[in-house]
């Protein structure tokens, strides 16, 4: 629990030096109005020509639905990899078969074509 | 921690024979589509699943006289398991055969079409062999999983489209009750097995506490969405008529007993020492269900949606044997309700499967049968088909002497046995009303002229084969009982 | 005392969180508030102790699973007002009513429990590490593990089935 105490730590700084700047700024900078100048992009930016919630094509979807999947695997082997001592034999059979179906996930994808952009 | 553990492989060998059918059908899908188009892939695939389906089935009735449990208790593989294992099957080879003649709709997912109804037998063989609700969970998700991609196979036809996305939404928000109802069931006794559960809940002093109602409850409201009861049902007309019809006709019979299967085990195991508090909730939905259903049907001219509300109702006639349940019997085998259940559950099976099967037989591929006007002197023109659906419609309706009159005798008689006279009337009536929509196909078949004259039918032999099963099923089974009466008094006799 | 001052402090943020992600009218900003319901979660499994849970919950649900929610937004374009249109007095009476009597069956359920949190006494050394999943879920919860494999495998059918691309 003790380890966690830096992420809490880390999570309140943060907290207090972006809320501290915002209320700073609010309190002690002078008050103007929004004019149509300050709404464009800073320094560096192109000028926006389109709505950002622009819809886009399905197979990124289904690339995002892929990679959930995988990661997911990924989360159930990386218990066996810590307890790979302990499980033995039997665990390794487990998480053999485990990957053997994903892995035919793999390869059925892949010859669907879900993994070709065009 | 030892590595010593035994695993009874045998016990799971008919679910392995179903994943590497599943399998071998991805594998068809991907390697036809890259070699040839047309129907052969879907005549493949077809032939492969039924295969695959058949030899699964030999391998469960082989486990028939099986009382055994594995995997750290998280399998139990009983007559009651079995039971409903080879029914599931039975309801994926009927969806299998009536898809065939459809299969050229399918658009190049052929292969993945039958793998995810195989796939979604698998899941459900896992929900009614488990000995723990996590298990139960997964194989529930494993089969909702793949029946909501079943639906939505149809990616060109906005109202599949539209039926699946209905069914998911609804279904995935059902799951999140039963996995809540869950966490709090464990959060108060510690565990997930049935058994453990039992012992647990039994053993509570001063009578079960707020939170094991709690979980009791979202528990029950996470299977009663799957099994379509009042008020859980608003998903069930647009789903069925949605789909496809070969998996609206998976979804009435394999989905619905798959749910009912699982509330059974885990009214009767895990939750039975809170008989007297989930009891008069059965009364109460069955009472709703079979009110909503009916009178629902009664405004259809859809067939497929009047089929529908029909389902809604025989789930309450269901709902009105799991009320009846005695939770005191020394002897399961003895408590009628049981019986009439697992009953009722196979004659079921076999009604729908023939109704559905007439209307696809019925439709052809620009005019898919669906109105009632569409049936209009069907009686003259395809006599037999006729026949049997007038044969399936007595059979929903309950008149004898077909199956499903038997079924709903033994229901109410089970209802009556334990005094619950009101809810058997209730009942009776609602049976009374239900002849009025059932008839009414078969006036339209036999006692109207069609206005346009009915186009001829190519013969389809998978399809016909399923009607002609489920026919002959439902009256044998009408007029002689005992043998599935007898399996079904085997299967509930280790269910305690 | 600071374990109960930081779950009450997370507790109270995922609620507030909750509310907001479903009552926001831009559907991106509802995600945004599911972020940090769900990182307000990992905290309190952390107060748990189940370390490994707290990584998985910010690794897939607060990073891979909220991306898939956005990109469902973007896909279909939904827009601020959309969902506005939508609203059904007796519908909203409904909910009301049941949200009244689902509270009333947690009020029952946990009345009498102390607000003072218990102390995770008894564990074992370890315990909700990645190792003491790994323990557990290659031995005893080996059948799930295994069924969720061909769970996942379905996923990725239907994934490809309902939206990859057509074959030719």
């Amino acid at each position: 629990m003790h380890n966690f105490l830096a992420i809490l730590l880390t999570l309140v700084i943060t907290a207090i030096t972006v809320g501290g700047a915002l209320l700073l700024s609010a309190l002690i900078g002078p008050k103007s109005k929004m004019t149509r100048e300050k709404e464009r992009p800073f320094e560096c930016g192109n000028v926006p020509f389109e709505e950002p919630g622009k819809q886009f094509p399905i197979h990124f979807y289904v690339v995002a639905i892929l990679f959930i999947v995988f990661d997911i695997e990924v989360i159930f082997l990386y218990p066996w990899i810590s307890s790979f001592g302990t499980v033995g034999r039997y665990g390794f059979a487990g998480a053999m078969f485990f990957i053997l179906i994903l892995t035919f996930g793999l390869i059925y994808e892949w010859l669907r074509g879900g993994l070709e952009w065009h | 921690m030892s590595n010593s553990f035994e695993i009874n492989w045998n016990l799971l060998l008919p679910e392995i024979v179903l994943v590497t059918a599943a399998l071998f059908l991805l594998l068809l899908g991907v390697i036809y589509r890259v070699r040839a188009g047309g129907t052969g892939p879907a005549l493949a695939g077809a032939v492969l699943s039924l295969a695959g389906l058949v030899v699964c089935a030999f391998m469960t009735l082989a486990q028939w006289d099986t009382v055994s449990g594995t995997f750290h208790g998280m399998l139990r593989i009983d007559p009651f398991a079995t039971y409903f294992n080879l029914l599931f099957l039975a309801g994926a080879a009927a969806g299998v055969l009536l898809s065939v003649r459809e299969a050229g709709s399918l658009r190049g997912v052929a292969g993945e079409y039958y793998a995810l109804l195989v796939i979604a037998t698998f899941g459900m063989m896992v929900m009614v062999s488990a000995a723990d609700l996590l298990v139960v969970f997964i194989g529930l998700e494993t089969m909702s999983l793949a029946v909501y991609i079943l639906v939505g196979s149809r990616r060109e036809k906005a109202e599949s489209n539209e039926a699946a996305l209905k069914y998911f939404l609804i279904g995935a928000f059902a799951s999140g009750f039963l996995i809540y109802g869950i966490a709090f069931l464990f959060g108060a006794t510690g565990t997930t097995q049935f058994r453990g559960l039992a012992e647990r809940l039994a053993t509570t002093d001063g009578g079960p506490s707020g939170l094991q109602l709690l979980g009791l409850g979202l528990v029950l409201i996470g299977f009663l969405f799957k099994v379509a009861a009042v008020p859980f049902h608003m998903w069930v007309p647009d789903a069925y008529e949605g789909a496809p019809t070969p998996i609206t006709a998976y979804m009435a019979v394999a989905v619905k007993a798959a749910g009912f299967a699982v509330l059974l085990r885990l009214l009767n195991v895990g939750l039975l020492p809170l008989a007297s508090y989930w009891l008069p909730v059965m009364w109460t939905l069955a009472v709703a269900t079979m009110l909503v259903g009916n009178l629902g049907a009664i405004f259809q001219s859809s067939i497929k949606r009047m089929l529908a509300y029909s389902s809604i109702a025989h789930a309450g006639y269901l709902l009105v044997a799991l009320a009846s349940i005695n939770p005191l019997a020394a002897n399961p085998a003895d408590d009628r309700a049981l019986l009439a259940v697992l009953y009722y559950l196979a004659i079921y099976t076999l009604m729908n499967v023939g109704a559905f099967g007439v209307l696809i037989y019925m439709g052809t591929a620009g005019r898919p049968m669906d109105t009632l006007e569409q049936v209009r002197g069907a009686g003259f023109r395809y006599p037999l088909l006729a026949a049997a659906m007038a044969v399936f419609m007595f059979s929903l309706s309950g008149i004898p002497p077909t199956g499903g009159f038997l079924a709903k005798f033994y229901v109410f008689s089970a209802a009556i046995d334990r005094g619950l006279i009101s809810l058997a009337i209730i009942g009776v009536l609602n049976s009374a009303v239900s002849v009025y929509y059932y008839l009414r196909v078969v006036v339209q078949m036999y006692m109207r002229e069609s206005e346009e004259p009915l186009p001829a039918l190519s013969f389809s032999l998978p399809v016909a084969l399923a009607i002609l099963l489920s026919a002959w099923g439902v009256l044998q089974l009408g007029i002689l009982p005992s043998c599935l009466l007898d399996a079904a008094g085997r299967a509930v006799q280790f269910l305690r | 005392m600071a374990e109960q001052i930081l779950f009450y402090l997370f507790a109270v943020i995922a609620i507030i969180s909750a509310l907001s992600a479903v009552t926001r009218k831009n559907p991106v900003v509802s995600a945004v508030w599911l972020v940090s319901c769900m990182c307000s979660l990992a905290v309190i499994y952390v107060l748990l102790e189940a370390y490994f849970l707290a990584a998985v919950q910010v690794i897939v649900y607060a990073g891979a699973v909220l991306m898939l929610f956005v990109f469902v937004i973007m896909l279909l374009n939904l827009r601020t007002g959309i969902i506005g249109q939508f609203r059904n007095l007796g519908l909203k009476f409904m909910g009301l009513v049941l949200t009244v009597i689902i509270l009333r069956q947690f009020y029952t359920a946990f009345k009498g429990t102390s607000l003072i949190l218990g102390n995770a006494g008894g564990l074992e050394p370890g315990f909700g590490e990645a190792r003491a999943v790994g323990e557990l879920l290659f031995t005893r919860y080996v059948y799930p593990l295994e069924l969720i494999s061909i769970l996942l495998l379905v996923a990725i059918v239907g994934a490809l089935v309902l939206a990859g691309k057509e074959s030719s």
